[in-house]
């Protein structure tokens, strides 16, 4: 019965419908992307001039069009979001547009009373849908590619580039087409529809987000990973995820593709059958299917109702971890969000303000869902913070400290000088084997964090033990990873003694040091990056050449292989290696900087140091100091005087405030000075003064100082470092001149 | 034939049409009245095969309905609220259903807009509602399908055009047997079109029948008996639906053949004796009052 001219004669009369929405499609991508093309060659050609007089008739030539290249390929390339987001959008309208005929029974009694079977009227409407974008698309693709090659910039790659997009892209349009082609058929009206198209689209987003944010507030062990609350099911996430890899040269396009066509399809199918299965009386209602309404109902008014609870105990301060109140004001909230959700979509699904109390079963379904799902939280029901995987199911891990950072700059960047965050990096590049060892210190941390009520008892000082929170990834099966946050107890023995069997591993060490140095050594032997390099310590630094430092590199690689985590921990750095890392693009300039600290017991490096005559024994020349100021806050007699404060103070007073910390002695009594500009003086204390910043800068962050005395070093204006005039240092325990004490005390 | 067979619809709770059977003959003007929510726009877009029956079967020429191609071929439904492609024109109409309907009279489409007096490249938008339905019928007569549905389609047209389309209706039945049926709440609005009428209420279906044969079984007489006695004879020897006396005068509307009837009437005398022409209305009235119910309060309103 269906001749193929009469199926053309369907398409055109259906385009004829859809005249506006082809005149957008082609406004966007015909006329909008070449010239936004167009316009950015001319915006990179602004900066030849610049490019050629600071490097040179062909250095500068080359530059630009490298430039223009890079230009391209993000116009033409995967990375042009700006394109995605315009395809999403036309890709929601023309599958709202092409089946809104269903939203009125006027037009549903014209166009099902005509002798059309629904699956071509389907066909006519979906094939049409896609033309909309694909030949606006596909003129505006060449017409941008005419105008890179009238610049001569119409490279392979760039073709490669832009096939590779448009293909994923053309993909990504068919997954929210069918997206909004089933809100379309699941609903009635238009408001719906769009309201629909964001539950698909963002649902997934925001049920992950919630259970992200639940474990954050009642999970002590929980570590929130970026790629948590990453959808699986959603064109944007697969497509993101594949950006996020190929910018890692890593991702895979065809089996992106796939994914998405698979994703599509999948949708599509969905689609299509609730299409067949649309009753034509659903026309101007709420939802098109009574079955499903109920369930739809409950499915989002539970997350709503958490995250309300979520927000609530934000802003009055909720916190089971650490012990804060207003679980009242939070459950409060949650009836008060439960009534006004469940209300007020059973008045949408009937469009009548009568029916707000219809349905009142709903409202104890959700009441009863959101307590199962709160309680679960809140009592651990599935053992989240006693979770200990088993040895033989672990194939490696890793962890990750917190601590060991530097105060100049970040060791943490890829190749292109794009910062990597620590925990993504180690998790690229630490294998631990050793899982004996990590199990026992998660499972020392599991059993501490049960026996306390909340966290501020590890930080008791009557409970005592040096408490530091690391993170620990395990890798299960062949893609699973497992994070969990471990508290140690720096005191214990048992808890050094696995440290130094983890840290002082090879895979620990590969993972953490020698991928670090290696992605330095990278980026010095890339001779299109500009380097500059310095030795020093603290104050002083002598620069270094490019193959100086990287023979400093290369030892320092011997050297951390015989680390050992008790001797780094209870050792100050001697100095360090300071690289700044500049990569020129046209218009502006990339720039790194990282540090590798030298310890006294890296001895291949610091027998190469002397070699070149920059090792120093202390961190200070007594020849360029002018003064050295001593401060002495006395915080042990300031203690006792608040004490006896306190004890005089009224006790009705007391009792209303309720809490003795709220009073305070004035601190600036007990604050003593001395300063010292005699030679000898300063002879002797440069030997004892460390940097203040580089005591904390390692894995103890139980201060060695002298807590009580913090030191400011005035440099003569003469020998003034880089224009440095002051520094702050503190002595070590133990390590303080007798007469400082005496000079300062109370 | 339109044949629908048990054939009951719900919306939600409510339901609409309640195991309706009816069968509509080719080449008849059937008429479907009902008050408002009776279900005559139903059952008309069930026909059509807009609305899936929840029970029940219906089948044009012995042909299923629902999204059958063959089926819908024979049929143009025109909505009680004609829906016209936005900002288009006649001609507009006419392109797309060339497309659907193969054998749409194309030549005859354009005379037909002459003769009424719609101009074919003025936007509809622009049309009264009277000129969209007179709009809406001529392309459902263009589009040569046999069936031809209209919902309330002749409410609201002025005389002049009601015949217009009249005998368009003749003569495209004449002419290829075009059987249009046509709903109305409006017992009056169909009297003078339809052959065959079925009454539609609250979801059922209260009678159908041949409007001939309504009439020719149902008589109005107006006499004055001279006697008691032959009053009383009349009477009990005929079928007698209702009996209006006022005075000596009785106004009697009896079941029966005209001939059998002034053949009783013959064997008594009467001072006065009139057999009246009875309207589509009172057929109506007799025989849903016989039925039980009020056919006033239905759909004379």
């Amino acid at each position: 019965m269906t001749s193929k001219n009469s199926f053309w004669a369907s398409l055109k009369e259906n385009n004829k419908r859809r005249i506006w929405l082809w005149l957008v499609s082609s406004l966007v991508f015909v006329i909008a992307f070449p010239t936004a093309v167009a316009m950015d060659i001319s915006r990179g050609k602004t900066s030849e001039a610049y490019l050629i007089e600071s490097l040179g008739e062909t250095l500068g030539r080359d530059a630009l069009h490298q430039d223009l290249i890079n230009r391209m390929k993000v116009c033409f390339g995967v990375e042009n979001y700006l394109l995605l987001a315009a395809i999403a959008v036309i890709a929601i309208i023309s599958a709202i547009q092409g089946f809104s005929y269903l939203y009125s029974k006027r037009k549903i009694d014209f166009y099902l009373g005509m002798p059309v079977k629904k699956s071509r009227r389907f066909a006519t409407i979906w094939i049409n849908g896609v033309m909309v974008y694909l030949l606006p698309v596909l003129i505006g693709t060449l017409f941008g590619w005419l105008i890179a090659a009238g610049n001569g910039l119409l490279t392979s790659e760039i073709v490669r580039e832009s096939v590779q997009a448009f293909s994923l892209m053309f993909c990504v349009y068919l997954g929210v087409y069918h997206l909004a082609i089933l809100a379309v058929m699941m609903t009635g009206n238009v408001i719906i529809t769009c309201f629909g198209v964001a539950v698909f689209c963002l649902y997934e987003l925001a049920v992950r987000t919630l259970i992200s944010g639940y474990k954050d507030m009642f999970y002590k062990t929980f570590v929130y990973q970026d790629d948590m609350i990453i959808p699986l099911l959603s064109p944007f996430a697969i497509y993101a995820k594949y950006v996020m890899k190929y910018k890692e040269r890593l991702g895979n396009g065809l089996v992106t593709a796939i994914f998405l066509l698979g994703f599509a399809l999948l949708i599509g199918l969905v689609a299509y059958l609730c299409y067949l299965k649309r009753p034509s009386e659903a026309a101007g209602k709420a939802l098109a299917f009574r079955a499903p309404q109920s369930v739809i109902k409950i499915v989002i008014a539970i997350p709503v109702i958490l995250l309300a609870g979520y927000v609530v105990a934000d802003i009055v301060g909720y916190d089971p971890i650490w012990g804060g109140g207003g679980i009242g004001f939070v459950l409060f909230s949650m009836v008060i969000v439960l009534l006004v959700i469940c209300c007020l979509i059973q008045v949408i699904y009937e469009f009548d303000i009568k029916g707000i109390f219809h349905k009142k079963w709903h409202i104890l379904i959700s009441a009863a869902a959101v307590a199962v799902v709160f309680l679960i939280f809140r009592y651990d029901v599935f053992g989240y913070d006693r979770y200990l995987p088993k040895t033989e199911e672990v194939t490696s891990a890793a962890l990750i400290t917190p601590y060991d950072y530097s105060y100049y700059g970040d060791n943490y960047f890829n190749e292109d000088l794009e910062y990597v965050a620590k925990e993504n990096f180690i998790m690229d590049h630490m294998y631990l084997t050793d899982i004996g060892a990590v199990n026992k210190l998660l499972k020392n941390s599991n059993d501490a964090i049960a026996e306390c009520e909340d966290m501020h008892q590890f930080y008791d000082d009557e409970t005592g033990g040096e408490w530091y929170t690391m993170e620990v990834v395990y890798r299960i099966g062949g893609r699973r990873t497992v994070s969990r946050r471990i508290y140690v107890n720096m005191d214990d023995p048992e808890t050094r003694e696995l440290l130094d069997r983890i840290v002082g591993s090879e895979e620990y060490i590969d993972g953490a040091y020698i991928s670090v140095a290696e992605n330095l050594d990278n980026i010095l032997a890339n001779q299109a990056n500009k380097v500059t390099a310095y030795y020093g310590s603290n104050i002083y630094y002598d620069k270094f050449t490019r193959e100086e430092a990287s023979q400093l590199l290369a030892l320092y690689k011997e050297d951390i292989r015989e680390l050992r985590f008790s001797e780094m921990r209870d050792c100050i750095p001697t100095g360090s290696l300071r690289l700044g890392v500049e990569k020129r693009y046209t218009n502006y300039t990339s720039y790194r900087e990282s540090e590798i600290k030298i310890y006294p017991f890296y001895t291949r490096c610091v027998e190469y140091l002397k070699e070149k005559g920059v090792y120093m024994e202390d961190f200070l020349n007594p020849e360029d100091v002018e003064k050295i100021q001593v401060t002495n806050y006395n915080y042990e007699i300031q203690e006792q005087s608040d004490y006896i404060a306190y004890d005089s103070y009224n006790v009705d007073t007391k009792l209303a405030m309720g809490r003795e910390q709220e009073y305070f002695a004035d601190t600036s009594d007990y604050i003593r000075n001395a300063v010292y500009d005699g030679e000898e003086d300063i002879r002797q204390l440069c030997g004892k003064l460390y940097p203040a910043d580089w005591i904390y800068s390692g894995w103890s962050m139980d201060a060695p100082s002298e807590e009580s005395y913090s030191v400011t070093v005035y440099f003569k204006p003469e020998k003034s470092v880089d224009g440095m005039t002051i520094a702050s240092f503190v002595f070590l325990k133990g390590e303080m001149p007798e007469f400082v004490r005496r000079d300062t005390a109370y | 034939m339109i044949e629908i067979r048990n054939v009951t619809k719900a919306f939600d709770s409510i339901k609409a049409v309640d195991k309706v059977s009816v069968s509509i003959k080719e080449n008849t003007v059937f008429g479907l009245i009902g008050t408002n929510g009776a279900g005559k726009s139903t059952v008309l877009r069930m026909v059509a095969g807009v609305l899936e029956p929840d029970e029940g079967e219906i089948a044009i020429d012995g042909i299923p309905v629902y999204d059958n191609m063959e089926a819908k071929s024979k049929i143009y439904f025109i909505a009680d609220e004609p829906y016209f492609f936005a900002n288009s024109n006649a001609m507009d109409m006419q392109k797309y259903l060339s497309t659907v309907y193969p054998e749409f009279a194309t030549e005859d489409f354009y005379n037909y807009l002459v003769n009424f007096g719609l101009d074919k490249k003025r936007k509809i938008n622009t049309f009264s509602k009277g000129m969209k339905k007179q709009l809406a019928l001529l392309c459902g007569v263009c589009s040569n399908a046999k069936y031809l549905l209209c919902d309330e389609t002749f409410d609201g047209l002025d005389p002049v055009m009601r015949q217009g389309i009249k005998s368009i209706f003749a003569s495209e039945m004449e002419k290829r047997g075009m059987t249009p049926v046509i709903a109305s709440h409006n017992l009056r609005e169909l009297e003078d079109i339809c052959d065959h009428v079925g009454l539609l209420h609250k979801g059922g279906v209260l009678l159908s029948k041949d409007l001939e044969d309504m009439k020719c079984n149902i008589q109005k007489i107006q006499c004055v008996f001279s006697s008691p006695e032959d009053e009383a004879k009349v009477i009990s020897s005929l079928d007698i639906m209702k009996n209006e006396k006022r005075g000596s005068l009785n106004t009697l509307t009896v079941r029966g053949n005209k001939a059998e009837i002034l053949a009783i009437f013959a064997t008594v005398n009467t001072v006065f004796f009139e057999a009246l022409p009875l309207s589509l209305e009172e057929i109506f009235i007799s025989e849903t009052e016989v039925v039980g119910y009020d056919i006033k309060k239905l759909i004379l309103g």
